[in-house]
């Protein structure tokens, strides 16, 4: 429902980054994107790119659609979250609001893919901001293993797991688009897709 | 006024033509169809009056007679008229020619009886519902449905978001902002485009369309086109899609924006000045008659005078081309008397006198927003100047707007959906654009005295020394942004340990600009700020001298010497064209004293930039001329310490290069062979030609990195006048450019 025909034969996957707003989902979209890590505030409204990256030897294209963490924003968010295939929750291990923050981004994306098993990842960004942590990493990768879905730190400044995230999610992608290709029936049981999940990780390098 | 009356109710009303007989039999189906009614009105009737008639009936579910009634009387004098004759003309143009005459002569005589009249036409009107439902389009039927949501719509567009419960039942959403069947002034408040002239968008589209496409399509405007596709068409206009018509046929675009006129409730020439054009078309003398018209002209609302107009001329230019077109004057009024609700005679009169009295006020052509609906999207095609950056983001973000409103109100639409990440990613393309640009074109009020200030505190700030130059460079010494800070300290630390090095290993750097400079035009240059800018570089091509040095033991000045050449020379033309373009751009803002003013700061800090930049090319050419002398000089000492039977020496630089290689080697080799000389040789020079392609590529990547360094320090300047000046409002964007310089100069000491 969510997959567009995709321009060329390379296959497009479309991410789409959020969580409260500050954490860094633009810090660590244009550290992905362009190598920047740009200090300055300037709260998104929302912005999207695309580049090409090679996926386990695939060139694919990724589209980053980074959102607006105001909830002044929620209105268009939705827009955009039915055509995401893939979610990068983030929140920063330094504010443990921007952390319960996350409880309620993924039963939105919940609501309106309705599909449990969607490629998600949790990611706890400022990790080198470590004397300043709030979240612990127990606590998030509890919150993370009861979604079923992977916990990873990084830090849009060093650009440390930068590159992980977004290839994780998009092997996640990938992945699930062959399942579903290969069983129209989109949903799979949990453990399976969580198995598929983590043996299918792709190595950054 | 019996005829009047039995015709027009009906007729206006229904915007078909029926039949007396119809009458009858359709007052029992009424009730039947209203709902198909409402959905016919609808689309096709937003006039006031309509508007006020949906109000009544959002508030009683059921549209009754006395409703409609209310409706028609509202809108029967002006607009039912005009509809009646269009849709008829469709059927029978003949018909429609008696009937715009009656109208026309209601107009004139009947006005005192409207009133009377559409009671009786309000009366009649159920006799109309039959032929309107046969004709109803799929959208239309559709949009009936939902004919509630529109109405609350009309309302107060504001609670459409409310409504997407409701809609999202529908496959087709209701209108909310309706195109067709509104009053002019109204689509043009909707749908002008982003260059404000007072036009509705479909009637700009249609008239570019077939300027560029269909000027030279036989029978346009007369030939039908193809229903089913204006209706979709006509349905993406109502419902505020994006319209490409690119992929559609002339005639269908001509249908479809004859449509648009004949569905406008008032005509264009409105109905009380009607009458007056026509008394104006029909005096005797030519003179008086063009005057006439132009009186008559400039007494329309500026939408309506510059539709007419534009139609006029667009016809003009189809009937030009008759030839092609087989559309000659009579054959055009015959398509638009009834279309516009102008009589033939007053056509005439434009046509023959449109010179005179339509003048230039010319059709111009609107820049449509970007696409990139391919996967990568081009930087190329976003435009330069901050100006048409943000006439572009507007352009975009109006499309984005559109796009949201629609999903939002839970259309499911891949393809819409598709766009409106392509509109995104265009958009954040343009605002990172525009961020870089605005910088540069800068946001000072004023100018000489900013430059000033600048070049106070430039010289406040920065290491006394070296030329004194007018430009202002920035370093920021008044109280800063932290962010503009962080760039400046960084600058700074690089710059002293380059500094150092220049000053030992490149003395001549510094030196003011060579006499060869040809380039040069102004020297007044801020040293410092050259030297900024060099000083990586030039770090980078000691790097590479000295690779060069290792690798072979000759180092081969000559081509760095031209690469520098080239560069400055590159250098020298990209800042001539740069402020070439600007000063385009300026020319086209001429209303804008105060932007100009900053550009023409902005350009001068570029120039400054630009000029100490190429000074100190100049002088490291000057330097790198001198060891190229001085390892010319080795080399013939080499050569001539060694036996008579020399190899003979290459041509230009490779020569001298290898030679001088060889000559190094001489010592040991002078008594080999010649053969093994020669391969050495060969070795070398093989050696010295991947070193300079090497070089060149570095070069190449120098010369970006400078004309980076080069915006980012006007930009910095930029900034900090801004700063000074105590601009607030542009608070994030100095904050922002101040941390991006961060990066770049971060990537820069990288390299």
């Amino acid at each position: 429902m969510a997959s567009k025909p995709k321009p060329p034969q390379m296959a497009l996957h479309k991410v789409i980054m959020v969580g409260s707003g500050g954490v860094g989902k633009s810090a660590l979209t244009l550290q992905f994107m362009y190598d920047e890590f740009v200090e300055d505030y300037e709260p998104t409204k929302a912005d999207s790119y695309r580049k090409k990256v090679v996926l386990d030897g695939e060139e694919v294209q990724i589209d980053i659609l980074d959102t607006a963490g105001q909830e002044d924003y929620a209105a268009i968010r939705d827009n955009y979250f039915r055509s995401g295939e893939g979610f990068l929750c983030v929140f920063s291990i330094t504010e443990q609001e921007s952390f319960a923050a996350t409880a309620d981004f993924r039963e939105q994306i919940l609501r309106v893919k309705n599909d449990e098993n969607i490629p998600f990842l949790l990611v706890g960004n400022k990790c080198d901001l470590f004397d300043k942590r709030q979240v612990t990493i127990e606590t998030a990768t509890a919150k993370a293993g009861e979604w079923n879905v992977p916990y990873v730190e990084t830090s849009a400044k060093t650009r440390q797991n930068v590159d992980k995230v977004f290839f994780d999610l998009m092997c996640e992608i990938r992945d699930r688009k062959k399942e579903e290709t290969a069983k129209p029936d989109g949903k799979k049981n949990k453990k399976t897709k969580k198995e598929g999940k983590r043996k299918k990780k792709c190595v950054i390098l | 006024m019996e005829e009047d009356s039995g015709e027009f109710p009906g007729l206006y009303s229904r915007e078909n033509d029926f039949t007396e007989e119809d009458m009858e039999p359709e007052l029992d189906e009424e009730e039947e169809k209203e709902s198909l009614k409402k959905k016919d009105k609808h689309k096709k009737d937003k006039a006031p009056g309509y508007v006020a008639f949906e109000e009544e009936d959002s508030d009683e579910e059921s549209p009754s007679k006395g409703k409609r009634k209310g409706l028609f009387r509202n809108r029967f004098s002006q607009n039912s008229k005009r509809k009646f004759k269009d849709k008829e003309r469709d059927k029978d143009k003949d018909k429609e020619k008696e009937k715009a005459k009656e109208k026309e002569k209601e107009k004139k005589e009947e006005k005192s009886h409207h009133k009377e009249k559409e009671k009786k036409k309000s009366s009649s009107l159920p006799r109309d519902l039959t032929p309107d439902i046969l004709r109803s389009y799929s959208f239309k039927e559709k949009s009936g449905r939902k004919k509630e949501g529109k109405e609350k719509d009309a309302k107060s567009p504001s609670q459409a978001q409310a409504l997407s419960a409701d809609e999202l039942s529908s496959p087709v959403r209701e209108p909310p902002q309706p195109i067709f069947g509104i009053p002019l002034h109204e689509a043009v408040e909707r749908s002008k485009l982003i260059d404000g002239i007072e036009l509705p968008a479909i009637f700009r589209d249609c008239l570019d369309f077939i300027e560029e496409r269909g000027l030279s399509t036989e029978g346009i405007y007369r030939i039908s086109p193809v229903k089913s596709q204006v209706d979709a068409l006509r349905a993406a206009y109502d419902h505020g899609k994006v319209v490409d018509l690119q992929d559609h046929d002339p005639h269908t675009v001509a249908g479809l924006l004859k449509t648009y006129l004949r569905e406008l409730p008032d005509p264009v020439l409105t109905m009380e000045l009607l009458p007056g054009f026509e008394d104006a078309s029909a005096l005797p003398d030519e003179d008086d008659r063009i005057a006439a018209l132009i009186q008559m002209l400039y007494q329309l609302p500026t939408c309506n005078r510059l539709l007419i107009t534009w139609l006029i001329q667009h016809m003009v230019h189809i009937m030009d081309r008759e030839a092609e077109t087989k559309m000659n004057l009579q054959n055009i009024s015959i398509v638009l008397s009834p279309t516009l609700n102008i009589s033939h005679r007053v056509l005439n009169a434009f046509f023959s006198h449109h010179d005179q009295v339509f003048g230039d006020d010319g059709i111009r052509k609107v820049g449509r927003p970007l696409r990139w609906e391919s996967s990568t999207m081009n930087l190329d095609e976003i435009p330069d100047s901050p100006s048409s950056i943000e006439e572009e983001l507007q352009r975009q973000e109006a499309l984005l707007e559109q796009l949201h409103s629609e999903l939002g109100a839970g259309v499911e639409d891949p393809e819409k959906e598709e766009r409106l990440w392509e509109v995104q990613r265009i958009i954040t393309q343009l605002k990172r654009q525009l961020k870089r640009a605005k910088t540069t074109y800068a946001s000072s009020t004023t100018k000489t005295s900013t430059k000033q200030k600048e070049k106070e505190t430039k010289h406040a700030e920065t290491k006394p020394k070296e030329k004194e130059t007018k430009e202002p460079e920035s370093k920021p010494t008044a109280p800063e942004k932290l962010a503009e800070e962080k760039p400046a300290e960084k600058k700074t630390a690089e710059k002293k340990p380059t500094e150092k090095k220049i000053a030992e290993k490149k003395p001549a750097e510094k030196t003011p600009p060579p006499a060869e400079a040809v380039k040069q035009e102004e020297k007044k240059t801020e040293e410092e700020e050259g030297e900024k800018e060099v000083e990586k570089p030039s770090e980078q091509k000691e790097e590479v001298d000295g690779k060069e040095e290792t690798d072979v033991q000759v180092e081969k000045e000559e081509p760095v010497a031209a690469a520098v050449h080239v560069e400055a020379a590159v250098v020298q033309q990209q800042e001539e064209e740069e402020v070439k373009m600007e000063e385009q751009e300026e020319e086209e803002e001429d209303d804008e004293l105060e932007l100009l003013l900053e550009e023409e700061a902005a350009l001068i800090a570029e120039q400054e930039e630009l000029m100490a930049l190429q000074t100190n090319l100049q002088s490291r050419i000057e330097k790198e001329r001198t060891e190229i002398d001085q390892l010319k000089e080795e080399i013939s000492e080499a050569t001539n310490s060694r036996e008579t039977a020399s190899p003979p020496q290459q041509n230009g630089m490779h020569s001298s290069s290898s030679s001088s290689s060889s000559s190094d080697n001489s010592s040991d080799s002078s008594s080999e062979d010649e053969d093994e000389l020669q391969d050495i040789l060969d070795d070398l020079v093989k050696e010295n030609q991947e070193l300079e392609t090497k070089n060149s590529d570095l070069s190449l990547a120098i010369d970006r990195e400078r004309q980076r360094c080069v915006q980012l320090k006007v930009q910095i300047r930029m900034l900090q006048r801004r700063e000074e000046l105590g601009l607030e409002e542009r608070g994030q964007p100095v904050d922002d450019s101040a941390a991006r310089t961060t990066v770049t100069v971060d990537r820069e000491t990288t390299l």
